[in-house]
């Protein structure tokens, strides 16, 4: 695995990782299906009982076209929010990150956390204030993400960077360590 | 800059996501790109409609199956003659001139020499001339004109 920078000017904000024989990395693989038609329709054949089921929990009635659609919009708007952070090198990233788990309150060290934009997911490990490590993206159709093979996937992933990051020592050691003594 | 953020900076490869290049060439061809994606999101919905599968679709327009990929990720910058020759052996529109009335949205960065300033005060809104007929609205908040044009 390896790290890799998406925001690193004037300070180091976003990261993400790059998986051994992938030609690119999360960030990317992302917004590249995110973008493309093809791959977003495919996605939308084969979860269409969770479109179906989304819709009726929702009062909506998007069609595999309308969504496909709607998902290109949806991230075109996430894309733009992420590329002026980058480009102005503000330091909004943890606006825009909120705790994976609803329940949690507070921030910690080597926290699970996600920005969203309706059914589309950004999993991130916060290492500490506006620094994240972007782990996967997902669009989310069922409540549970232990629901769906490719929800739970980025489940895991978020706990093997967790990990990673652990090992190789890259966490706020006196956070870490007060984290682990429970203070 | 602090410990940590020294660490993952030193840690992290030397060659930066590709993201930021793609999300600025996504940008800064926003326009047809959107036209692209759109027609093949109609392309592929047909295609499915008609059972044809896009090798299907390669030999009958006589282009290579790697053009036909482009296509349906919306990345192609498809001529007029290329989208002519798709709606005809798809049988669907893909683009539409419409005949009696337009409306839509233009970049302030698109507008032509000599256009309407925009002010400095938040959510001013100022009606211009168009240069031949019409009128035209511009929006400080999202710094769009929106152009209204009778037939």
């Amino acid at each position: 695995m390896k790290i890799v920078a998406i925001i690193a000017d004037p300070e180091p904000t976003l990261y993400t990782v790059q998986y051994h024989g992938n030609d690119k990395d999360e960030f990317d693989i992302a917004f590249d299906d995110w973008n493309d038609p093809e791959w977003l329709r495919l996605f939308f054949e084969e979860n269409e009982t969770d479109l179906d089921a989304y819709n009726k929990f929702h009062g909506t009635n998007y069609t595999i076209d309308e969504a496909v659609l709607k998902t290109l919009d949806d991230a075109e708007k996430l894309e733009d929010l992420l590329y002026d952070i980058a480009c102005s090198g503000s330091e909004y990233l943890q606006d825009m990150f909120e705790q994976l788990h609803e329940k949690e309150d507070d921030y910690y060290v080597l926290q699970k956390s996600k920005a969203k934009r309706s059914w589309l997911r950004l999993y991130a490990i916060r290492i500490d204030e506006h620094l994240y490590v972007f782990t996967g993206g997902a669009i989310k159709l069922t409540r549970k993400m232990n629901e769906r093979e490719h929800t739970k996937l980025e489940l895991d992933k978020l706990f093997q960077v967790k990990e990673f990051l652990k090992r190789k020592g890259l966490v706020n050691k006196e956070a870490f360590e007060k984290l682990e003594l429970g203070l | 800059m602090s410990e940590i953020r020294k660490n993952i900076a030193d840690f992290a490869e030397k060659d930066r996501s590709k993201w930021i290049e793609k999300a600025r060439y996504r940008r800064e061809n926003r326009n047809w790109l959107r036209k692209s994606k759109r027609i093949a999101v109609r392309v592929l919905s047909t295609l499915k409609e008609k059972g044809m599968s896009q090798t299907d679709l390669a030999e009958t327009l006589d282009v290579s199956r790697q053009q036909i990929s482009k296509i349906v990720k919306g990345k192609e910058n498809l001529t007029l003659k290329t989208v002519a020759e798709l709606e005809n052996v798809l049988g669907v529109v893909l683009l539409d001139i419409p005949e009696t009335e337009v409306e839509m949205e233009v970049e302030a960065s698109y507008s032509w020499p000599g256009a309407f300033e925009p002010k400095t005060e938040k959510n001013v809104t100022k009606r211009v001339k168009w240069p031949k007929s019409g009128r035209q609205k511009w929006n400080q908040s999202d710094n769009i004109y929106r152009y209204r044009k009778s037939a």
